[in-house]
C-alpha cells in the first residue's frame, strides 16, 4: 500500500520492537515512559484537560447517584418514593427559587427540576456509554479485520459501512426505533431505552472502523509484523498482539467523541417521542415539554436541561480533543 | 465589491423575512377572486377522510361534509338539549300503528347543487335538479352496498332495515365496479312517487329520526354514479368509460360531492385547503316559499336573546359568502393567526390558557380589550379509560376495576392536565342528556384512596381464587394504551401511572398514534386504553348500546362487556319510545354498568371557544353539523380592525 511504503522510517521510534508489543507497551518518545503513562501525564499537566475531566466525573458521579438511587426507589428500600411519587400537582410550575427542591423551579407535576435534571444525566451518560461500549468495539472489530485482511473481506466492510454512512443517520435511528417498536430480545424491551442504546450503537461505529481500517492498513506493512509474520505466527495473534495495541489509541479518542454525539442523539430523539420511556426523566423529553411551556414563559426546565447537557458535551467535547492530542503520536510529534 | 456586499446582505434579508411574506399570501391566496364576497377565515386540525356521505366516520369529515349534504332531519341551531327538526322532510313522519314503516314526505323544489353530471347549459355553466325521494333509496342502497366500506353509517341501521341484509348479500355477487347492483331491489327502503320516501323496519326503532339528522343519509342523485363514478375526462374534452376493474364506488373527487347544501367545495386538497363556497340555488323554492332550512331560527334559549344571537331571526341563509379554510395541524400556529386577527374562531391551546383565561373562567382583560368574545359549552361527550373484559386480569376482577375508579383523581387530572376544562363524568350518559339528573351516579366514580385501598385488598382475593397470582405474590403489571404520541399525552401518561402507583398498582405505557390504538383495540390487544364516545344522538341508548354483548362483533362494544340481564333490559328499552318507564330501565342500565365498572370514568369534555367581535351568531352545536350557514361576519368592522 503507498501509505506504508513511505512511514517506517518516519515513524520507527512509535513503534515497539515485536517482542516487547505487549498491550500498553508500546514505548514512546523518551526512554522509559509507555504511551499511556505519556499521554496520562500530558493530560494532567494540562489545566483545561483537568477541569473537563473533574466535570465529566462529577456528572459521572450525579449518574451514579441517580442510578442508586432509582434502584432504591424502585425495590422500595427505607420507603424512598420513585421519582414519578415525588409529584406534587399543588407546587406545578413554580419558578426557581431559594430551597433546595425549588432551585431551579418546579415543572407541570410539581417535580423538582433540579432532581429531573440530576437524573437525567443518567439517561445521558448511560446512553452515551452502552452506545459507545457496542460501537466502538464494533467499529475496532471491523476496522482491524477489513484493514488487515484486505481483499474480499476488506470490500464487504467497506461496502457496508459505505452504505450505512450514505443513509442520514437521524432518519436511520428514527427508522430503527419504530422498528424495535414492541420487540423483546432477550427479555430486554427494545421499545425504550434498550433499544436506543443499539441503534445509536449500530449507526455510530463507521468513523471508527474507517479510522482504524487505514491505520491497521498501514501498520500491517511495517517492519515488526512482516517479521512477526516471516516468524509463521497465526495472522490471528499478530492482529490481536501486535496491531490491536497500537491503534487502541483511536478507540479510546472515539470513545470519548462518539459520547457527545451519542448524548445529543437521545436528546433528539426523545424530543421525537423516540428516546425513553414514559415517565424517566431526561433532558430530551424536558426540551420536548418546552414545546408547552415555553410559550407561557415557563423557561426553567428548558434551561435547566439545555444548561446541563451544554456543560457536559462541552467538556466532552474539549476533553476528547486533548486526549487525541495526547494520545496521537503524529499529532504529538508534530 | 461593494455589491457583493449589498447583495448578499439583501438575500439574507429576504431569507429571513420570506416566511413573513408567504404565509398570509398563501393564507389570502385567491383574495382577488373573493372581491365583494363576505369570506369567512379558519384552520382546521385532522385530515378530512371522506367527501363521500356513505364512508364518512369521523367529526372532521362530519364537519366540511355538513355545510355540502343534508339529510332528512337536522338539529335546532339554537335550543338546547338537542333538539331534532326537519331539514329535507316537511315535517315529522307518519309512523305506522306497528311503529315499523315510517312515511316521509320530501319537500319540493329542493335544488342540488350546479354540477356537469346533470348537464351543461348553451352558455357553458352546468345544470341541476331538483331533489327526488328515489335519491334517498339509492343513499340507503350506497350503505347497505358490500363494496363500499361504511362501518359507521351501517352500524346505526343494521339488523333494523328490513331486507338490508338481503340487499347486501346480493351486491356481493356483483363485481366492484358494476353499478347495475343499484337497481336491484331493497326492500326496507322505497319511493312510491317523486316527494314521498319510505322506510320500513325489522324491529321498532324510535332512535331513527335521531340517526335520519346524520349526514350519512344524505340524498345521492344517480347522476353522480353515471358520471363521475362510471366515466371520466378523456383529456379532449369528453368522457369516455372507465373500465369496470378501475372503477371504485366510493366518492373521492371533491366535485362529485353535489348535494343540496349551503355551499358546494370549489376547492379541496386533502391537508390542504379547503374552500366552501355559496350554492346559488340555496333558498326557498316557490313551492315552499318558507321552507325553514333557509332562514335564520326564531326561536331559542332565553340567554340567546341577552347575547343577541336572536337578532338575525327570520333573515335569509346563508350569511358568509366563502369560507375558507387551511390546514393547520399544530395548535400553536393555529393561535398565531388567531391572534394575528386572520382566522375568525379558535380553541385556546393548553400553553397559553391560563394568560387567556382567570381562574374565575373569564376572558382575561387584556384579551377581552382586543375584542375577543368566549363561549363555554359542554360536549356531549364521556372519556374513559377501558378495560378490556376478556383479560385475565383486569377483566376476572371487578373489585380491581372498582379500586382504580376509585383512586383515580379526576378533578385533579382535569385541572392538571386540561386547565380545568372538562367535568367529571359520573356515569357513561353525558349530563347534557335530556333526563340524565334521573340516571343514578356511580357510587366508584369519586376520589377515596382509603376506600380504593381496601377494594385492593378484595381484588388480591379475587385474582387468588380465579388463579391468576399465588398468595403472596406481587400483582402482576399492568398495561395503559393510550392515542397519541406528543407531550400532553406523554403528562397524561406520567400522570395515570403516579394514581395507579398509589395503591400500589405498577403500569407500563405505550403511547400509540390514535389509528394504531384502534387497531390494537380492534384486535384485542390492549388490557387498559383510553376511549370515549361522541353522542351521534341525545339518547342514552346511543352510550348503551356501548355494552350490549351482540354489539362485540360490531366493533362498537370494544370492552366486550357480557352481560346477559344487561343485554335483556336493554334490548327492552332500545324499542320503547320516550317515557318515564324507559328512563326507569335506562337507570336500571347504568346501575349494572356503575357496579360492573367496565370503564374508568374520567370526563365530559369542556370547551372554550374565542371569536373576533366581527363574527356573529356563533353558538356551537354539541351534535349537528352544518351550521356555517346561521354564521355572519361584519366585515367592515373587521376591515376597521385589521385593515383588510
Amino acid at each position: 500500500m503507498s501509505m506504508s511504503q513511505q512511514t517506517p522510517r518516519e515513524n520507527s521510534q512509535l513503534v515497539a520492537p515485536p517482542d516487547s508489543a505487549a498491550p500498553g507497551g508500546v514505548r514512546a518518545g523518551q526512554a522509559g515512559r509507555s504511551l499511556w503513562g505519556d499521554a496520562r501525564r500530558r493530560l494532567l499537566r494540562d489545566r483545561s484537560s483537568r477541569l473537563c475531566l473533574l466535570v465529566i466525573t462529577f456528572y459521572a458521579l450525579l449518574a451514579l447517584g441517580g442510578g442508586v438511587y432509582d434502584l432504591l426507589a424502585e425495590h422500595d428500600v427505607a420507603g424512598i418514593p420513585t421519582f414519578g411519587q415525588t409529584a406534587d400537582f399543588d407546587q406545578a410550575y413554580q419558578p426557581p427559587s431559594w430551597s433546595l427542591r425549588n432551585l431551579l423551579g418546579t415543572d407541570w407535576s410539581g417535580k423538582s427540576v433540579l432532581a429531573k435534571t440530576i437524573l437525567g444525566a443518567k439517561v445521558s451518560l448511560t446512553v452515551g456509554f452502552m452506545a459507545n461500549v457496542i460501537a466502538v468495539p464494533l467499529g475496532l472489530i471491523l476496522g482491524a479485520i477489513a484493514g488487515y485482511y484486505g481483499k474480499f473481506i476488506d470490500d464487504v466492510i467497506v461496502w457496508l459501512y459505505s452504505t450505512l454512512a450514505s443513509i442520514p443517520g437521524i432518519i436511520l435511528l428514527i427508522a430503527m426505533k419504530y422498528a424495535f417498536k414492541g420487540v423483546k430480545v432477550l427479555g430486554l424491551d427494545l421499545t425504550g431505552i434498550h433499544g436506543l442504546y443499539i441503534a445509536l450503537g449500530i449507526i455510530s461505529w463507521v468513523g471508527t472502523c474507517r479510522l482504524v481500517r487505514a491505520e491497521v492498513m498501514k501498520i500491517r506493512e511495517l517492519d515488526y509484523v512482516l517479521a512477526a509474520r516471516a516468524t509463521g505466527q497465526n495472522s490471528l495473534l499478530i492482529l490481536l498482539k501486535h496491531v490491536l495495541p497500537n491503534v487502541m489509541h483511536i478507540a479510546v479518542i472515539n470513545f470519548s467523541l462518539g459520547f457527545v454525539g451519542a448524548v445529543a442523539s437521545e436528546v433528539t430523539l426523545s424530543y421525537l417521542g423516540l428516546g425513553v420511556a414514559v415517565g424517566t426523566p431526561s433532558w430530551g423529553t424536558m426540551i420536548n415539554s418546552a414545546r408547552m411551556d415555553l410559550f407561557a414563559g415557563r423557561w426553567w426546565e428548558l434551561t435547566s436541561a439545555v444548561g446541563a447537557m451544554f456543560f457536559l458535551v462541552l467538556a466532552l467535547n474539549i476533553f476528547g480533543d486533548r486526549l487525541r492530542d495526547a494520545l496521537d503520536p503524529r499529532l504529538r510529534t508534530a | 465589491m461593494k455589491w457583493f456586499y449589498i447583495i448578499s446582505i439583501g438575500a439574507v434579508a429576504a431569507m429571513a423575512l420570506s416566511p413573513f411574506v408567504l404565509l398570509p399570501g398563501e393564507m389570502l391566496a385567491g383574495l382577488s377572486d373573493d372581491q365583494g364576497k363576505t369570506v369567512s377565515y379558519g384552520t382546521y386540525a385532522a385530515k378530512v377522510r371522506s367527501v363521500d356521505p356513505a364512508t364518512a366516520g369521523d367529526t372532521m369529515s362530519a364537519s366540511i361534509q355538513g355545510n355540502v349534504y343534508e339529510s332528512l332531519y337536522t338539529y335546532h341551531y339554537l335550543l338546547r338539549p338537542p333538539t331534532v327538526v326537519p331539514q329535507l322532510a316537511q315535517d315529522v313522519p307518519d309512523i305506522s300503528p306497528d311503529a315499523l314503516v315510517y312515511t316521509f314526505k320530501i319537500k319540493p323544489g329542493v335544488k342540488y347543487h350546479r354540477n356537469p353530471c346533470f348537464g351543461v347549459n348553451p352558455d357553458g355553466s352546468f345544470k341541476t335538479r331538483t331533489l327526488r325521494a328515489e335519491d334517498f333509496v339509492l343513499a340507503f342502497k350506497r350503505i347497505a352496498d358490500f363494496h363500499l366500506p361504511t362501518p359507521m353509517s351501517l352500524a346505526f341501521i343494521e339488523d333494523k332495515v328490513k331486507g338490508l341484509k338481503e340487499y347486501s348479500d346480493r351486491t356481493r355477487t356483483y363485481d366492484k365496479g358494476d353499478f347495475r347492483r343499484y337497481d336491484e331491489p331493497f326492500e326496507g327502503v322505497a319511493a312510491p312517487d317523486e316527494f314521498t320516501f319510505q322506510i320500513r323496519l325489522a324491529v321498532p326503532f324510535p332512535q331513527l329520526i335521531y340517526v335520519l339528522a346524520v349526514n350519512n343519509y344524505a340524498p345521492i342523485p344517480r347522476e353522480i354514479i353515471d358520471y363521475w363514478l362510471a366515466t371520466r375526462d378523456d383529456g379532449n374534452g369528453g368522457r369516455e368509460a372507465v373500465p369496470l376493474k378501475e372503477r371504485s364506488p366510493q366518492i373521492s373527487d371533491f366535485r362529485a360531492a353535489v348535494g343540496t347544501g349551503p355551499y358546494y367545495l370549489s376547492r379541496f386538497v386533502t391537508g390542504g385547503d379547503i374552500v366552501l363556497e355559496r350554492n346559488p340555488d340555496f333558498g326557498p323554492s316557490s313551492a315552499d316559499p318558507n321552507d325553514s332550512r333557509c332562514f335564520y331560527p326564531g326561536e331559542g334559549m332565553s340567554e340567546d336573546q341577552t347575547n343577541g344571537l336572536l337578532a338575525d331571526a327570520g333573515k335569509p341563509l346563508p350569511f358568509v359568502d366563502v369560507n375558507r379554510l387551511m390546514y393547520v395541524a399544530e395548535e400553536n400556529p393555529a393561535w398565531s393567526l388567531f391572534v394575528g386577527r386572520i382566522t375568525d374562531v379558535s380553541g385556546i391551546p393548553n400553553a397559553v390558557f391560563s394568560q387567556v383565561v382567570s381562574p374565575g373562567r373569564e376572558l382575561t382583560d387584556q384579551w377581552a380589550k382586543m375584542g375577543i368574545e368566549m363561549i363555554t359549552y359542554t360536549d356531549p361527550a364521556v372519556y374513559w379509560y377501558a378495560f378490556n373484559m376478556d383479560d385475565p386480569v383486569v377483566g376476572k376482577s371487578r373489585s380491581l376495576r372498582q379500586a382504580v375508579s376509585l383512586a383515580f383523581d379526576v378533578n385533579r387530572y382535569v385541572d392538571v392536565l386540561f386547565n380545568g376544562r372538562g367535568k367529571r363524568a359520573v356515569n357513561v350518559i353525558p349530563s347534557v342528556f335530556p333526563d340524565s339528573d334521573k340516571l343514578p351516579a356511580s357510587p366508584y366514580a369519586r376520589f377515596d384512596l382509603p376506600a380504593a385501598r381496601e377494594k385492593m385488598v378484595q381484588a388480591r382475593k379475587e385474582l387468588e381464587e380465579a388463579g391468576v397470582i399465588q398468595p403472596g405474590q406481587a400483582l402482576p403489571r399492568l398495561r395503559l394504551d393510550l392515542g397519541g404520541t406528543d407531550e400532553q399525552e406523554r403528562r397524561v401518561a406520567e400522570f395515570t401511572k403516579y394514581m395507579f402507583k398509589r395503591i400500589g398498582l405498577e403500569l407500563d405505557i405505550e403511547l400509540n398514534d390514535w389509528p394504531t390504538l384502534q387497531e390494537k383495540v380492534e384486535n384485542k390487544q390492549c388490557q387498559i386504553y383510553a376511549m370515549g364516545w361522541h353522542a351521534d344522538y341525545p339518547d342514552p341508548e346511543n352510550f348503551l348500546q356501548l355494552y350490549y354483548s351482540p354489539n362485540i362483533k360490531r366493533g362498537t362494544n370494544n370492552t366486550d362487556y357480557s352481560n346477559p340481564a344487561f343485554d335483556r333490559l336493554y334490548e327492552q328499552a332500545a324499542r320503547m319510545l320516550p317515557s318515564p318507564e324507559r328512563t326507569q330501565l335506562y337507570a336500571r342500565l347504568v346501575d349494572m354498568l356503575n357496579e360492573d365498572c367496565p370503564v374508568v370514568l374520567l370526563t365530559e369534555p369542556v370547551s372554550l371557544v374565542l371569536y373576533h367581535d366581527w363574527v356573529h351568531n356563533y353558538k356551537p352545536h354539541p351534535i349537528g353539523y352544518g351550521f356555517y350557514k346561521c354564521r355572519r361576519l361584519d366585515v367592515q368592522q373587521r376591515q376597521r380592525e385589521t385593515g383588510r
